[in-house]
């Protein structure tokens, strides 16, 4: 090994950066060599002392604080504080109201109960809706935040068919699992929906 | 967890919106950037400016980071900011040429030592010389010596972040040695200590 060479070597040893045979091969050549272990040696104190010598703790306070407001305006928001995220399940949330209040109440009067199989299909009007308004929103809302206000929608339906005691219905829950091919949520229009309720 | 594994997370977590997140990592390279910063540029006013810009960058630019190292990555953007400002207040200084020569004369640039008692003490300070030479050095053998000993990058780390092979930032390295060696010689005793 040359000089210079064990000199890169003394380096790449201190930042941990050598393998195991050249360590033996440095170490040989700083034992028969003076000049380089004085390098070595050299090396080491001051880098020490340059590591120990004062360093300003920082910058001015106000700086910090600048940089904490920067990166508290420019983090991303919750997904429930995002606005096309609340206006989404805004409306989501009034429509199901709306629309569930209409299909799931009985008829005035007091009629029969809805059978199984009828709440099966008003469950499934239910979530047509919720697609409806989540593909209208989604179009608003940035891409990235999608699949969370889809998650969310779902999420929001859920409570309000729990509210409804409709998920102790077990074709309810092969409904919202989506393993009734049947009633597809994403299968049903709009204008299906419309012509149905509305004959 | 390694370091790289927490600055991810604490990445992730920023990108979930958490700011408190960022101002840890803030708080957890202060020390080294400003240190990186502080001799990197030529003024204590500049020096905060320019650490503050730094951080900006790193807020606006969080969401391309896909490195490994944290610290290298803001280096990197430390790095560039240094280079636009020298570019614009003094074009003779370049962190891009090779800096390998001894363009600088180290004598003329170290603090001196000098007979007033009252300068005499402070400028004794064994700290404050070494930080003197330090900034003697010329920007690029600078940058390597303060990145390996306040920051703690691996040679291969400083070179990408010079964007030179691993032997030119080996070479600056020995440079920087040689010339501190040669300005420190009358405290070298004291280094001892």
């Amino acid at each position: 090994m040359h000089c210079h060479e064990a000199r890169n070597g003394i380096l790449l040893r201190d930042a941990g950066e050598m393998s195991a045979p050249g360590l033996s091969a440095l170490d040989a050549h700083l034992a028969a060599c003076p000049d380089c272990a004085r390098f070595a040696a050299d090396t080491a104190r001051l880098t020490a002392a340059a590591r120990s010598a004062a360093v300003p703790d920082g910058p001015s306070p106000l700086v910090l604080d600048r940089i904490r407001a920067a990166a508290e305006a420019a983090a991303p928001r919750p997904l429930l504080l995002r606005r096309p995220v609340l206006q989404s399940l805004a409306a989501a949330a009034l429509l199901l109201i709306v629309v569930g209040a209409a299909t799931l109440w009985p008829p005035p009067g007091g009629g029969p109960a809805p059978e199984s199989g009828a709440r099966t299909e008003r469950i499934a009007d239910l979530q047509a809706v919720i697609a409806v308004v989540s593909d209208e929103q989604a179009d608003s809302a940035a891409a990235t935040a999608a699949d969370d206000e889809d998650a969310a929608l779902q999420g929001l339906a859920t409570q309000l068919l729990r509210m409804q005691g409709l998920l102790e219905d077990e074709d309810a829950l092969d409904v919202l699992a989506g393993e009734h091919p049947a009633t597809d949520p994403q299968s049903r229009s709009t204008s299906a929906l419309r012509a149905r309720r509305y004959g | 967890m390694t370091d790289a594994a927490a600055d991810g997370a604490l990445i992730e977590r920023y990108r979930h919106g958490e700011a408190e997140a960022l101002a840890a990592l803030v708080e957890k390279y202060r020390r080294p950037l400003y240190a990186y910063v502080l001799n990197m540029t030529a003024g204590r006013e500049d020096v905060d400016e320019v650490f503050q810009e730094v951080w900006f960058r790193v807020i606006r630019r969080i969401d391309r980071y896909r490195q490994k190292n944290f610290y290298g990555w803001i280096v990197r953007i430390a790095h560039n900011l240094v280079i636009d400002r020298a570019r614009r207040r003094k074009p003779s200084v370049s962190l891009d040429a090779d800096g390998d020569g001894d363009r600088h004369a180290p004598a003329e640039t170290v603090p001196a030592r000098t007979a007033d008692p009252a300068a005499e003490s402070a400028d004794t300070d064994l700290g404050r010389r070494i930080a003197g030479a330090v900034r003697a050095l010329p920007p690029e053998q600078r940058e390597v010596f303060v990145l390996r000993t306040h920051g703690g990058l691996s040679f291969k780390e400083v070179a990408a972040v010079q964007r030179v092979s691993i032997n030119t930032a080996l070479a600056r390295m020995q440079y920087a040695l040689g010339k501190l060696r040669l300005m420190l010689q009358e405290d070298y005793e004291q280094l001892d200590r």
